[in-house]
């Protein structure tokens, strides 16, 4: 594991079902995992941020990584909040917007608005692409953070405190990891499925 | 006031008194936008 949110994942991947032992691959300290110094014997590595594909290389596992692209070694890629707007956009017919907001997005220069469920609310929304899909983006002013789908006829998302839902949409990629690596909304329903069970909860509306 | 005290008085320009006008009316609209409607939103399972 590397980063807080990744410890964070690690918490959801203890308590879920499939899963046998969590370790945290050291140098590192925890009090609720045990550190070890080798990968051996670990079917997966889970990591954070640009340096986790490396490090998993070195060890030679399979990475889950939250980032935004494919990298070699790297078997499940984008298990992350935005991801997850896009494995719920994924199950719609007709998804015709899909966008995040999070406390860890930068408060970037914003071209329309767009409402997401309470407590977020309106926010000034960016675009960016994602494995080549458009995602809006906003910068959430609080703790929490929303994916929100928007299709013909309803409003699909996701609301929770930001730093748990980027650890449980990270650790949910466990169950879409792949021989190659892929986007998790290539698996998008086992993805949906694990990040319910590991506590977020969908909702639509209209 | 003595009869003989003078009492000064400075009119408001007109471009002043447009601007304190727009100012007011802006004022005005923004405490009088409707809140959005509140949304109805209920749990549903991955399909």
């Amino acid at each position: 594991m590397t980063g807080d949110t990744a410890v964070r994942s690690a918490h959801s991947l203890q308590a879920h079902p499939g899963i046998d032992e969590v370790v945290v691959i050291g140098p590192a300290k925890s009090k609720s995992f045990d550190v070890v110094g080798s990968a051996a014997g670990c079917d997966y590595l889970v990591g954070h941020g640009s340096s986790a594909p490396a490090l998993a290389r070195k060890h030679g596992v399979p990475l889950i990584w939250d980032g935004s692209g494919p990298e070699e070694g790297v078997a499940a890629w984008a298990a992350s909040p935005t991801g997850l707007a896009l494995s719920l956009a994924s199950r719609e017919p007709d998804p015709r917007l899909v966008a995040i907001a999070h406390p860890d997005i930068p408060d970037s220069h914003t071209t329309r608005t767009t409402r997401f469920p309470d407590p977020v609310g309106r926010l000034g929304v960016f675009d960016e692409a994602v494995g080549g899909k458009p995602v809006a983006m906003a910068h959430s002013p609080g703790d929490f953070a929303a994916c929100l789908v928007e299709a013909a006829n309803r409003r699909v998302a996701v609301v929770d405190h930001g730093g748990f839902l980027s650890g449980v949409a990270l650790a949910a990629g466990v169950a879409t990891a792949g021989v190659s690596g892929r986007p998790v909304w290539e698996e998008a329903l086992a993805y949906l499925e694990a990040v319910t069970e590991m506590g977020l909860v969908m909702a639509e509306s209209g | 006031m003595d009869r003989h005290t003078l009492v000064g008085v400075k009119r408001f320009s007109p471009f002043v008194i447009i601007a304190l006008a727009a100012a007011a009316a802006l004022a005005i609209l923004r405490h009088s936008e409707v809140a959005e409607p509140a949304e109805e939103w209920k749990p549903v399972q991955p399909s």
